[in-house]
């Protein structure tokens, strides 16, 4: 239930060996250095320009790859030694420089489109003109121009053009929305008329002088959208031979981003004139391997040791398998501090117990049991997906705690059990037996609750007693342990059953009185009491009502359990109904409801049984704030190595 | 008349509580939409956020089925009384799932642009939703129990 020790490692070496070192520990991936100082400025432009290039080259291969055909490596590159498959500094310049030439020739030709389209798209408005556009000039005595009409102002264009003598119109083309029209007027007009139609026309439309009119210019253009467009086709067609080269740029990426950390960390180290200092955390199982490794450097010093009082230690859990699992389930909410208890190992009962219970199916647990085996049974995917499939697992084992629950209150995709077989289990939640059952049910939540959130206290005690506040540790949390179950005796005595109520009473008085007097220590005299009476009552109603939230147990495994019965009826109906057609969609229903059910089910399930965690249980110890260990390794966004060769 | 009420309570548990998970999830699939202009990756950890309401519509099925077979157990022959305790013993579903579910949708909205910004902390919108849903869940558990403990339905029934 503790998290991993660790221990502080002082590194002493020479300047020139700082870098070799650096890499050496990236490698080991064991050591957190912690005296890194971010206000060192550094030439990194070098690496900088490389990555750059890098990317452009990334970018623009990219499009023009084939789609990754499994989504869990997805654009990632498997490879077993990535320094080989680099690309070096003189290679990445002579790709660059040939890659450059044909992205400047296709951002070209993209651009060129682009105007073209964009040149016809004004055109198509004036297509029908018969002349060149160029040809449409002004002369001294008149004015031309070409008007765009929207289709809702042409009743007051017409007005204009009826009320308006020596006025010329002639529509050009009518396209969507929209009319051209060519007028021709009296230059001593233009005043007057370029008021009356600036309320109608949305924009002058601009004569270019081109020498083609609309149409054959428009074929002209689409021609040279055409000759573009193969262009285009020719440059990626060239580009597809250098895909040849986009594992290997992926993989230099990941390459020179480790070099640029490296130089970074490098220029950020502690130093004097000649030496460089380091210091960090490393787990202390981990100290022997770490100093056996430095050992074999010319480093001048290393020393371990313990970690004070007020250092931040990072947090690496230590679980056995199938509790670590659950670390992912702990991390959602907070890292336990290196002084307090590791949650870890209780969540991976309660959670996976409390999942099974709101599923209650075992029909439902099994599908899920299957579905997440050919994920996590998979080598490829497991060593794929890393730590993600944690999560996986989480699911596996929850399906499997689903099945128990299923087995325990006769639920298998809401078959009716037969009467041999129902009358061995413990508590039979079908319809017909709901009357009976519901109330042991509710009961078995409500117990579960109660065992759950004494948990909370007991591992609240726990830490105190470890930090050597012994007496506090016990008189804060002993009392609630025994409000609790003398508060179930007395519930239990208030609907009639045999208790002994009288010392059931005593002892919840007592552990009420001791409450009053030990819930706010930091007070004094009176006030102290009166604190205490206030946190005692209201300490004792949220008690209740935390008990009570894992009613919601109950309540959506009954819901799982209710909804079955509606699909499995419906499609019975369906069946009555339309009899042998009926099968086909009675099992279509059946398929599709029961997927759907559980997809929902499964993450209501999930988000309560969070919850249950997080509010009911995690308030009553965990103080969290631990920062995850993050050792200095090499990190990869496109490779994966599979088997890496020490060198 | 007994009947009119039973009818009414049920109808009440599907559609007050198909009202609330449908403005829930709209409230919470609009925002989604908004937020997948900036952030489409995000697309499943939006949608289990849009999804979480639509449980409380659901919770007035489960109940207006249950209420629905009991009728038919009593051959659609039912006491006033008997039509009171099923008309309000559907309410709590009903109007619990119609608050919540609208108040959820708003929570997931703002659990929505938190994961926009933040997607490494989704889980702990989820975790904000469902504890509104809780009053969901406790409406359902008491409209459960007029259905089936003594004081309720089965009792009125037996006599």
């Amino acid at each position: 239930m503790a998290v991993k020790p660790f221990k502080k490692i002082e590194i002493i070496g020479l300047k020139t060996d700082k870098t070799k070192l650096i890499s050496s520990l990236k490698r080991l991936g064991l050591v957190q250095i912690t005296n890194l100082q971010s206000n060192n400025a550094i030439n990194i432009t070098h690496y900088d320009e490389i990555l750059d290039k890098l990317n452009r080259i990334y970018d623009n291969l990219k499009p023009i790859s084939e789609k990754p055909e499994n989504p869990f490596i997805g654009e990632r590159v498997i490879t077993a030694d990535y320094e080989k498959d680099v690309l070096k500094e003189n290679e990445l310049s002579d790709l660059y420089e040939k890659i450059r030439k044909h992205l400047n020739n296709m951002r070209e030709r993209s651009t060129n489109i682009h105007t073209l389209e964009h040149k016809i798209l004004k055109l198509q408005i004036v297509k029908d003109l018969e002349v060149p556009l160029g040809k449409i000039e002004d002369s001294p005595f008149t004015k031309k121009r070409i008007m765009i009409i929207p289709y809702g102002q042409l009743e007051n264009f017409n007005e204009i053009i009826k009320n308006t003598s020596n006025l010329y119109a002639k529509k050009i083309t009518q396209v969507k929305n929209q009319i051209s029209f060519l007028i021709i007027y009296p230059t001593i007009m233009e005043e007057e008329l370029v008021e009356k139609f600036s309320k109608i026309d949305k924009e002058p439309y601009e004569i270019t002088g081109e020498p083609y009119a609309p149409k054959p210019l428009i074929e002209k253009y689409e021609e040279e959208i055409e000759n573009n467009s193969q262009g285009l086709e020719n440059e990626k067609d060239i580009l597809g031979k250098y895909l040849k080269y986009y594992n290997r740029v992926k993989i230099s990426i990941d390459y020179y981003k480790n070099e640029l950390e490296k130089i970074t960390i490098g220029n950020n180290l502690e130093t004097t004139e000649k030496t460089f200092y380091i210091e960090g955390w490393v787990p202390r199982d981990k100290m022997n391997k770490v100093d056996e490794y430095l050992k074999k450097t010319n480093i001048l010093y290393v020393n371990f040791r313990e970690p004070l009082k007020n250092e931040k230690v990072p947090i690496e859990y230590k679980n056995a398998p199938f509790i670590n699992f659950y670390e992912s389930i702990t991390d959602m909410y907070d890292r336990p501090n290196y002084s307090e208890l590791d949650p870890t190992p209780l969540i991976s009962l309660f959670f996976t117990f409390f999942f099974g219970f709101c599923l209650t199916d075992a029909g439902y647990g099994l599908i899920i049991v299957i579905f997440m085996s050919f994920i996590i049974f998979n080598k490829k995917t497991k060593r794929i997906l890393g730590n993600s499939i944690k999560i996986f697992y989480v699911f596996f084992f929850s399906g499997i705690a689903a099945m128990f629950m299923g087995a325990i209150t006769g639920g298998f995709f809401g078959i009716t059990l037969p009467q041999a077989v129902a009358k061995y289990v413990p508590i039979n939640l079908s319809i017909d037996n709901l009357n009976n059952s519901a109330i042991p049910f509710l009961k078995f939540a409500i117990y579960l609750g109660a065992i759950h959130v004494a948990f909370g206290f007991l591992l609240n005690m726990i830490k105190e007693i470890k930090r050597k506040n012994i007496f506090m540790g016990i008189m804060q949390n002993l009392p609630n342990l025994i409000i609790i179950y003398s508060s179930i005796k007395l519930t239990a005595s208030l609907i009639g059953a045999e208790v002994n109520t009288p010392l059931w009473l005593t002892l919840f008085g007592i552990s009420m009185i001791l409450n009053v007097i030990f819930s706010a220590p930091e007070s004094k005299g009176i006030k102290r009491i009166l604190k205490g009476a206030y946190n005692a009552f209201f300490g004792f109603t949220g008690l209740m009502g935390d008990i009570l939230s894992y009613m919601r147990l109950f309540a959506l495994g009954l819901a799982t359990g209710i909804l079955i019965f509606v699909i499995n009826t419906v499609a019975g109906i369906l069946i009555d109904l339309l009899g042998i057609p009926g099968y086909i969609f009675a099992v279509l229903l059946l398929i599709v409801g029961h997927i759907i059910n559980i997809l929902l089910n499964s993450l209501g399930a999930f988000v309560h049984s969070l919850r249950l965690q997080f509010v009911e249980f995690f308030q009553k110890f965990f103080e969290g704030g631990g920062k995850p260990y993050s050792p200095l390794r090499e990190t990869f966004k496109f490779t994966i190595i599979e088997e890496r060769k020490e060198k | 008349m007994g009947l009119a009420w039973a009818l009414a309570g049920i109808f009440f548990a599907v559609a007050l509580s198909g009202i609330g998970s449908a403005n829930g999830i709209g409230t919470a699939g609009q925002t989604a939409a908004g937020a997948m202009m900036e952030t489409p990756e995000n697309f499943g950890k939006y949608l289990i956020l849009v999804a979480l309401p639509g449980t409380q519509g659901i919770y007035g099925f489960a109940i207006a089925f249950l209420y629905l077979l009991r009728l038919n157990q009593l051959h659609f022959v039912l006491t006033a009384n008997q039509g009171w305790i099923f008309f309000f013993g559907a309410l709590p579903v009903a109007l619990g799932g119609l608050g919540s579910a609208i108040y959820q949708g708003r929570v997931c909205a703002a659990g929505i642009m938190l994961t926009g910004k933040r997607p490494n902390e989704s889980t702990k919108s989820l975790i904000m939703a469902a504890i509104v849903e809780f009053y969901a869940i406790l409406g359902f558990v008491i409209s459960f129990f007029a259905w089936i403990w003594p004081l309720g339905l089965d009792n009125l029934i037996k006599k």
